[in-house]
């Protein structure tokens, strides 16, 4: 059994975000199996403010020691927007200024300092922060990088990219994800692809619906309502949709974000953020999800779907979802509003088309990403880190 | 002896990694950064040149992500479907690419122009920044030289 840190700057059951829910769920199955685990993290819960708000010190999360450490306050200075300004024509010692100048933790690093090599293995997610940036730095030789990579400007920073080729391993959450580091020049000879783990859920439309009073038919959209994820361009395809189709087909929203109030159509139904029970019921009725993003390093969401059995309507622009689509046959493309109408005619209008790509995703999600086959791959990784010179 | 800042000591081991990476070759040239051709500078907001260098970096990407083909399951006509599938697809290619190939060039255009109107733009605003700065020194000097004429003459 291994001493395990994370490094991260946000961690609790409160916290929402991908990398955040990928770390949380990891941390405690690896508890389950008897590995001690630590989650090393900042007092934030926004990374808009940097502001600390949970207080510092330690707490034991469902197995999980937690050790909070302040960020130092001040750091955001006209020099660091300067940085930002000039940081896609930086040159590479600019680059590692404008990590120097973002947002720190010095009680963090003086605990990775001290206590880092009581650790097997530290690992460090997502990559694009000063938490790892710095603190993986300290200790290199047992950090492992988690990076959940998107093909975004701060991925083809020299420290990112020196970081992912220096550390003694990197952990890739889909193989789309790691050819996009190989495509950065940045290849590590410690890489393992695990994947995120996936719980059984079932949901329950009609409670959705009366929850709702929603009788039509719908496409949902789970996530954060914000231009990175490329949600204004499904809105965009959706109206196009019903305006040349007419029709009683709506398109939840689900989540909240900047984009909430500029977006509107008569058919988009906005519901917030919803429990994650009705989330599931949610989705559950869905005619499909749709995941229009261009960055994803997995897609959680995607998976919850076809566990319940519905299909999904990925963007092709994403490497990570088109290929999750094409290896679980659970779903669609769309690229723009011709094909995303193709798409949909093609799900309304066939039901067993539906059950067939749901089901063959479910089967999918369930032989490669049950939390039994994720962590049984994490562990092989762990011996092979630990071990391998 | 005092403790050394943390953020130094992780700003040093940061540096300390970049030698060691740079020194032993472990990382490659960024293939798509190295052909950008996104202006940087600090006279708009960083989303304007975060996007910009986004939309360069796509650029450089085009072309990159060529479909895969899932196997047929079908017992014993597997193959055939398979061959069969393939035939069109690179038919249905072949029609795709040449709009496509249209497209791409338009895009490269589009993104050249954006380019050139935001380091364009960028010049002439700090040009007209620099004149502005010469003007108020100027007047700022004259108002001076009036203010001590005035007060040699009380």
């Amino acid at each position: 059994m291994m001493r395990l840190a994370l490094v991260l700057p946000r961690y609790g059951p409160k916290i929402l975000g991908g990398a955040e829910t990928t770390a949380r769920d990891m941390a405690e199955q690896l508890v389950r199996r008897g590995h001690t685990v630590t989650a090393l993290t900042t007092c934030i819960r926004d990374y808009a403010t940097w502001q600390n708000v949970d207080p510092a010190g330690t707490e034991v999360v469902n197995g999980v020691t937690v050790e909070r450490f302040p960020i130092r306050p001040g750091w955001r200075t006209p020099t660091t927007e300067a940085l930002s300004g000039r940081l896609p024509s930086a040159t590479t010692d600019e680059q590692y200024d404008w990590v120097h100048h973002q947002a720190h933790a010095p009680g963090l690093y003086r605990k990775l300092i001290a206590d880092g090599q009581r650790y097997d293995l530290i690992f460090f997610i997502p990559y694009l922060y000063t938490t790892a940036y710095y603190g993986s730095a300290l200790v290199n030789e047992r950090a492992v990088i988690w990076p959940c990579l998107h093909n975004e400007l701060f991925a083809h920073l020299h420290p990112t990219r020196a970081m992912l080729a220096a550390a003694r391993g990197v952990l890739f959450n889909s193989r789309a994800e790691q050819d996009l580091a190989h495509q950065l020049g940045a290849q590590n000879p410690r890489e393992f692809v695990v994947g995120v783990g996936i719980d059984e859920r079932v949901g329950d439309a009609h409670r959705f619906r009366s929850a709702q009073r929603l009788a039509e038919p719908y496409l949902i959209y789970a996530g954060r309502l914000e231009e990175a994820k490329n949600v204004h361009a499904l809105v965009e395809y959706f109206s196009a949709y019903k305006q040349t189709r007419g029709g009683d087909l709506k398109l939840v929203l689900t989540g909240d974000g900047a984009l909430r109030n500029a977006i509107s159509h008569p058919d988009l139904v906005f519901t917030g953020y919803l429990s994650d029970q009705m989330l599931q019921d949610a989705i559950a009725g869905a005619v499909a999800l749709c995941q229009p993003s261009l960055m994803e390093s997995f897609s959680i969401v995607i998976m919850q779907a076809w566990i319940l059995g519905v299909p999904v309507l990925v963007h092709a622009g994403c490497a990570v979802t088109t290929e999750h689509v094409q290896a679980g046959q659970g779903g669609l493309t769309f690229a723009d509003a011709t094909s995303f109408a193709r798409s949909v005619d093609a799900l309304v209008g066939d039901q067993g088309l539906r059950a067939r790509l749901g089901a063959q995703g479910g089967q999918y999600a369930r032989a490669e990403y049950s939390w039994q086959a994720v962590t049984d791959r994490m562990e092989a990784a762990l011996e092979a880190w630990k071990h391998d010179d | 002896m005092d403790e050394m800042d943390p953020v130094e000591a992780a700003r040093n081991a940061a540096v300390a990694r970049r030698h060691v990476v740079e020194s032993t070759g472990a990382l490659s040239e960024d293939p798509f950064r190295a052909g950008s051709g996104a202006p940087g500078g600090g006279a708009y907001s960083p989303r304007l040149y975060f996007h910009l260098s986004g939309a360069n970096l796509s650029l450089s990407q085009i072309g990159r992500n060529e479909t895969t083909q899932v196997p047929s399951t079908v017992p014993l006509l597997g193959g055939v479907i398979d061959r069969l599938k393939a035939a069109v697809h690179e038919l249905a290619l072949n029609y795709v690419r040449r709009l496509a190939e249209r497209q791409m060039s338009m895009n490269v255009s589009l993104v050249r122009v954006l380019n050139e109107v935001v380091a364009q733009t960028q010049h002439d605003h700090q040009g007209q920044i620099r004149a502005l700065e010469a003007r108020v020194q100027a007047l700022e000097a004259r108002v001076t030289e009036l203010e001590a004429t005035l007060a040699r003459r009380s």
